[in-house]
């Protein structure tokens, strides 16, 4: 019995002295730490996100960031053809990040502050900005004329003005661009101008692009007098910087999208991405936004409302937020994607893409 | 009655046994009661939540597949697939849920939507679905409620049938599930809290009553022995009736016992004193000294005998309390005192005779013997003493009613001087003692007390030319639960 316990004893004292020098080599490691690389995909311009990028890294000096750059289709097929997934996914395309969420590809993440509810869904997305979707113009073209206000008021003056339009009116090529298609489909969604402003556009042979910057760089130049549906944040950059562009919110409603992000449930690294969105959603983080991106926080403009948006752009509406939520898929699906496509392209085009 | 009793109270656990909590009883009772209940109505909550949130959306889902059935229509491209986006809208209203469709042909080919949906057969069955069916499957990692509705379109050369899934994580019922269950459970926790809450107040207030007979008995006198007046609720009034009744023989036992002993305490003070002067003058000179000796012997004989008489009666009256029945031969014991008296009076000239009832007739009662014999050799005492020297002496036993009961007179008949008919009352009391014979007077007291014992009755008769017919009637068995003595 005696043998016994005593067997017991060391034994016991062996497991505490081996756990003692565990935790001594651990303390050791911590003290060197090994810095986490955090894969960052992202479908926005790295200019736009490099200060919130360095904000980050400066706040966890321990994680640096591998900022790689797509375009939002190429970033959801990648993303769906990855063998090693990143550890945060980042893109403008609300539909297709809400698609991977439904797939159940994210991973919840917990403690992020708090936000309108259309832009998080499930805890496993979240938007960060809120940008609206706006109309570009030239000033000198409008020097003496009214400037538009509402959609049905545009589609009008296209149509009583085809001299003045005719080729000058630029807007997405929906085929091209994810956020363009988007753009169109909740256009077509919300109301019934939508069909008759396409039709407008299609009868004033309006030009078609990938881009918001090559839309307003054209409008700049004056080739085109307005650019319909581009992206407001991205746009007022440029405005801002050329006293030739003009930029308005149309009164009926102006569309507003939410750049998301969201953490592959694969990551390695999720303490550290879950770290990276709530830094994103942080009073720190949506401070770097507003000041050193072009990109508008979403929730300082939250709490300001209109006023925020007001005081940017033209004109006052009332925004209208895309929600994150599975609604966006009915776009998505295949059938529906090809008939939008076709008849807005027989609407538009009835020829060729120009550009 | 588990309350601490006042010091001087004898306890009621004396016995060692501990006394058991009414109140503790009830509340084990009604809590167990109760936690079944809650069990039973949580399986029936859980049962009814989990349908009635399968049902809710159900119907959402339902809707959903009917606004997208509704936009397919055939062209002469072949099927047109618009999907609405109020059909995913309408189940992503404000949910975490995840959402899953698809639109199959009737082959099951998928023509638009996730292909790798699980239809559990339901896509499979001949002819086509029609009606919408529902079911579970698991899906992307999660548990998934489907939808499978179907609709033939109708179309310029045969009608062609297509199929409508969607599937829709169960977040949002799971938790109207719990949400209902919690909502269901909540009051019927509080319902039980209040119940076992009730149950043990009820307890004390049926109790109390009870504490106010238990006040009322505490605080009497050792002698008093009043029925208690408290007007007792109908569930306790048998005990307050029995308690009464207790009371009462108690009473009743007390009186006769006090009488009893001043009678005998009397009667042995008065026969000692005379048997004292006899001794006395026996002390005297010639023949007054000779007759005091001899009235000294036949006093002493009579004290005896009195002792005697009264240590039978005071036994009588003793076994009448305790109510020793058993099943009598009323024959068997006629013929056994019968031999005995023979053999005591031997000497004299007096006839002796038993009258019994014809064989086929047990002559049987639920009695006491010992007493009954008592009672006989008593009856026969008497007719020896006060009869004539060629008595004829008759016991008799005579099967008769009581009160409309089978019923057994035994007695004695002899052809002495009889009673007066005015003595007749009173001689079956104690100490009186009626004839020239003079017997100590206790000998049909005792014989009276042995018949009312045995809820009889002593009935004394003259004969003719002359005696008397002494008969106890005894019912054959005691009426159940019988009028008080």
């Amino acid at each position: 019995m005696t043998v016994r316990s005593r067997a017991v004893l060391a034994a016991l004292l062996v497991a505490l002295a081996a756990l003692t020098i565990w935790l001594v080599v651990l303390k050791e490691g911590s003290d060197a730490p090994e810095r986490t690389v955090l894969d960052v995909w992202s479908a926005t311009d790295k200019a736009a996100m490099s200060a919130i990028v360095a904000g980050f890294e400066a706040a966890y000096p321990n994680v640096s960031v591998r900022y790689t750059e797509f375009n939002t289709s190429e970033l959801q097929d990648a993303v769906l053809a990855a063998k090693e997934m990143p550890d945060v996914v980042i893109s403008s395309a609300m539909d297709l990040q809400v698609e991977l969420v439904n797939r159940g590809l994210a991973s919840p993440v917990s403690d992020v502050p708090e936000t309108p509810d259309w832009a998080r869904w499930r805890e496993e997305l979240f938007g960060f900005t809120q940008e609206p979707v706006a109309l570009v113009y030239n000033r000198q073209a409008f020097s003496d004329r009214r400037l538009p206000s509402t959609r049905s008021e545009l589609a009008g003056m296209i149509r009583d003005e085809p001299s003045f339009f005719d080729g000058r009116v630029g807007t997405y090529d929906v085929a091209l661009s994810g956020v363009g298609y988007m753009f169109a489909a909740q256009d077509a969604q919300r109301g019934f101008q939508a069909s008759r402003l396409v039709e407008s556009l299609g009868r004033a042979r309006a030009r078609t692009y990938c881009c918001t910057s090559d839309m307003v760089g054209d409008v700049a130049t004056g080739k085109l007098v307005l650019a319909y549906n581009v992206i407001g944040s991205y746009a007022l950059e440029q405005v801002r910087q050329d006293a030739r562009l003009g930029i308005l919110l149309l009164s009926d409603y102006a569309l507003v999208f939410t750049r998301s992000v969201l953490v592959p449930k694969e990551s390695d690294a999720k303490g550290a991405a879950g770290d990276f969105i709530r830094f994103l959603l942080s009073d720190a983080g949506q401070t770097l936004i507003d000041r050193n991106s072009s990109l508008f926080p979403l929730i300082e403009s939250f709490r300001e409302g209109q006023s925020f948006f007001e005081s940017r752009f033209e004109g006052s509406t009332s925004l209208l937020p895309i929600r994150l939520r599975p609604s966006l898929l009915t776009w998505l699906d295949g059938r529906k994607k090809a008939k939008f496509l076709h008849d807005w392209q027989a609407s538009i085009k009835g020829r060729s893409p120009t550009q | 009655m588990s309350r601490a009793r006042p010091s001087g109270a004898i306890p009621a656990h004396a016995s060692g046994r501990r006394p058991y909590s009414l109140r503790r009883r009830l509340m084990v009772a009604s809590m167990g009661a109760f936690a079944v209940l809650i069990a039973l109505l949580s399986a029936g909550l859980w049962t009814y939540a989990r349908s009635s949130a399968n049902e809710t959306y159900d119907l959402l889902l339902r809707g959903a597949a009917i606004a997208i059935l509704e936009r397919i229509s055939v062209t002469p491209e072949g099927i047109d697939i618009d999907l609405p986006p109020s059909a995913l809208e309408i189940l992503a209203l404000d949910q975490d849920d995840r959402v899953f469709y698809r639109v199959v042909d009737a082959d099951g080919a998928t023509l638009t939507g996730t292909a790798d949906l699980p239809s559990e057969g339901s896509l499979a069955k001949s002819p086509p679905l029609q009606e919408p069916v529902f079911f579970d499957s698991q899906y992307s990692g999660e548990t998934v409620r489907f939808v499978v509705n179907g609709r033939t379109l109708l179309s310029a050369d045969e009608p062609q049938w297509v199929g409508v899934q969607i599937g829709q994580t169960r977040i949002a019922r799971n938790a109207m599930e719990r949400d209902l269950i919690l909502k269901g459970l909540v009051p019927l926790a509080a319902l039980s809290i209040a119940g076992v809450a009730m149950a043990r107040a009820g307890i004390g207030f049926a109790m109390r009553p009870l504490a106010g007979i238990e006040r009322d008995i505490r605080e009497r006198q050792p002698n008093d022995l009043k029925p208690l007046d408290a007007l007792p609720p109908r569930e306790v009034e048998s005990l307050i009736t029995a308690i009464n009744g207790f009371m009462r023989r108690l009473d009743l036992s007390r009186d006769q016992a006090e009488s009893f002993i001043a009678d005998v305490a009397h009667q042995m003070r008065t026969s000692l004193a005379a048997l004292y002067s006899h001794l006395e003058a026996a002390g005297d000179q010639g023949e007054a000294g000779t007759v005091a000796v001899l009235r000294a012997r036949d006093q002493a004989r009579r004290t005896v005998r009195l002792t005697n008489q009264l240590l039978s009666h005071a036994m009588v009256i003793h076994r009448a309390d305790k109510e020793m029945f058993e099943t009598i031969d009323l024959g068997e014991l006629v013929r056994r005192l019968m031999e005995e008296i023979v053999r005591d009076e031997r000497a004299g000239g007096i006839d002796f005779a038993v009258e019994l009832p014809p064989p086929p007739t047990p002559a049987k009662v639920m009695g006491d013997p010992i007493a009954i014999r008592e009672a006989l050799r008593n009856l026969v005492d008497n007719a020896v003493r006060h009869g004539p020297p060629d008595n004829q002496i008759t016991l008799h036993v005579v099967a008769t009613t009581l009160r409309g009961r089978p019923a057994f007179a035994i007695g004695v008949e002899d052809q002495g001087p009889g009673i007066a008919d005015a003595d007749k009352p009173r001689v079956v009391e104690r100490f009186y003692s009626s004839g020239p014979g003079g017997g100590s007077g206790v000998g049909l007291a005792i014989v009276a007390a042995v018949a009312e014992s045995h809820k009889g009755r002593l009935d004394l008769a003259d004969r003719k030319p002359s005696g008397l017919r002494a008969s106890m009637t005894l019912p054959q068995s005691p009426l159940p639960g019988g009028e008080a003595p």
